[in-house]
């Protein structure tokens, strides 16, 4: 849990910062920053799919850490609400050993608001992760979002907002079609 | 040798308030085949009783002792994977409340299937037939096309009937039913009885049915016990129990029955609240509430005694037993002349 309080209390941008300079200036694990095109990179540039990752793994982990938080704290809290309930006792009642208990009869249930979260996460994350981006200098949305914004570039703008609008609601359906395969309470008849 | 046998059971709770002594030293036994009621009013240990039998409480702040043999052997202090495994076999469990006590996202027949495969080296085809089989026993109209609906898809009745397959499903040699009808209208309620009964007879399980509702087990137990405060009042066969209650707690409960016929405008109460199990009243339990009280039930805790002329019916009561055959009577002559 402490790492879970580390995660939702510290600012992607601070947390960008810390590692830039500990893992890719001081000790040289990773680049510090930038971005390597995974297709056709430009002259002299370093590319493919290894650099690619290789420059991303800051990013990436700047990234995971404040919603890795948010979500054991979501999953946790939603487990021990299950825990409760009474299926869970019959299912002990049944004789069933604990970790299918957990497995079938618990974390199916507490799944149903992860599901959710994790839909509009991902149409937010397609939008542009604003500050992660920012501090690693990478051509992402987001960052181009800031920029034309700066610049007062309208239709740039506009662009980005409808793109972001459309993967949020797209991922939305995702979610809602996905409800009905996972609870059954909510397929139509 | 009985089927199941409790002697001197005590569970506690820890609290932050303290412990809260939720069963505080009962005993009673249960025979192959037989029926026994456990009636008493809310928070009376009834339903704690069960679910330590069965191994159910949480285990972070659960004291319990004492001994629960079942055919001979102590389940109170096993193995959690030797109770996991007499658990749903050879004793099995229906819960109060219908509507939650079926997992929403697994079909009747997945759950009914779970049940088998735990305990039985079968095919899932064979498990199918066998829950199909318990279906049909249990009334579900249509069982072949019932069986792949959710439990949402199922009323309350219904649902209870899907409970009590699952638990007969193993063929347990124990059923405990907590309060299998409170949470059903009263004709569904009747209906679940019957079925109750009748499977026992098809069965030949042993039954444990916990209840607040006299009615109830006036209608289908052999031997009754009566508790209050988490502790027996009185223990007995259902009709000495019925004919010659002897406790005033018992007399309490009869009493506060609705008649049909009679011409009352409110139902006769036992006056007071349920004493706190953190901290019970010194002395008899039942005397803050006891309209019967007198000094030396405020000091000593009575015992629980046989009845003179009847070892098995016993009670715990300071009153000399004149005094309770004569208010037994007039109470019972009361009910009759209603009647």
């Amino acid at each position: 849990m402490t790492f879970v309080l580390i995660g939702i209390s510290a600012h992607p941008l601070w947390i960008g910062l810390i590692f830039a300079y500990f893992i890719g200036y001081k000790w040289h694990i990773t680049p510090i920053t930038n971005y390597a095109d995974f297709f056709n990179p430009p002259p002299g540039q370093p590319g493919g799919p290894v650099q690619w990752a290789y420059h991303l793994v800051l990013p990436w982990m700047t990234f995971m850490i404040l919603f890795a938080a948010l979500y054991v704290r979501m999953i946790r809290a939603n487990v021990i609400e299950t825990l409760n309930e009474d299926y869970v006792r019959t299912a002990r009642a049944k004789g069933a050993p604990e970790h299918l208990v957990m497995r079938r009869h618990v974390l199916r249930n507490a799944m149903l608001p992860v599901v959710t979260m994790l839909g509009m996460d991902i149409g937010l994350a397609l939008g542009g992760a604003v500050f992660t981006e920012t501090i690693y200098s990478l051509p992402g949305l987001g960052r181009t979002a800031v920029q034309a914004l700066n610049a007062l570039d309208l239709p740039t703008v506009e662009g980005i907002v409808v793109f972001s609008t459309l993967a949020i609601i797209v991922f939305n359906l995702i979610v809602d079609l996905l409800y009905a395969w996972i609870d059954p309470r909510i397929r139509l008849a | 040798m009985s089927l199941l046998e409790v002697s001197d059971l005590k569970t506690h709770f820890r609290t932050d308030d303290g412990i809260v002594k939720a069963v505080d030293g009962v005993s009673f036994s249960v025979e192959k085949g037989q029926t026994l009621g456990i009636v008493g009013e809310s928070g009376c240990g009834k339903s704690v009783t069960c679910l330590t039998i069965m191994g159910l409480n949480p285990k972070v702040n659960t004291i319990s002792s004492g001994e629960v043999l079942f055919k001979g052997e102590d389940i109170l202090h096993t193995s959690a994977s030797k109770l996991r495994q007499l658990r749903g076999d050879e004793v099995a469990m229906i819960f109060q409340d219908p509507m939650t006590s079926l997992n929403p996202v697994y079909t009747i027949g997945a759950q009914l299937v779970e049940a088998v495969l735990l305990h039985r080296d079968v095919t899932k085809k064979q498990a199918r037939s066998r829950a199909l089989e318990l279906l049909k026993a249990v009334g579900i109209p249509r069982a072949e096309r019932r069986i792949d609906d959710y439990p949402h898809q199922f009323s309350g009745g219904m649902r209870q009937r899907v409970m009590i397959a699952m638990a007969l499903v193993n063929d347990p040699d124990l059923l405990i039913a907590d309060e299998p009808t409170t949470a059903l209208d009263v004709t569904t309620q009747a209906q679940i009885l019957e079925l109750m009964m009748r499977l026992q007879e098809d069965f030949g399980s042993a039954i444990m049915i916990i209840t607040h509702d006299l009615g109830v087990v006036a209608e289908i137990a052999d031997d009754v016990i009566v508790m209050y405060a988490a502790q027996i009042v009185e223990q007995g066969s259902a009709n000495t129990i019925f004919k010659r209650p002897h406790h005033p707690y018992t007399w309490g409960l009869l009493g506060s029955l609705p008649r049909l016929n009679a011409d009352v405008e409110r139902l006769v109460q036992i006056k007071g609240q349920p004493p706190s199990l953190l901290n019970p009243p010194r002395g008899c339990r039942f005397h803050p509430r006891c309209p019967y009280v007198f000094n030396i039930c405020k000091e000593q805790e009575p015992r629980l005694l046989p009845v003179s002329d009847q070892g098995e019916h016993l009670q715990r009561c300071h009153l000399d037993e004149e005094t309770k055959d004569r208010e037994a009577q007039k109470l019972l002559a009361g009910m009759m002349a209603e009647a």
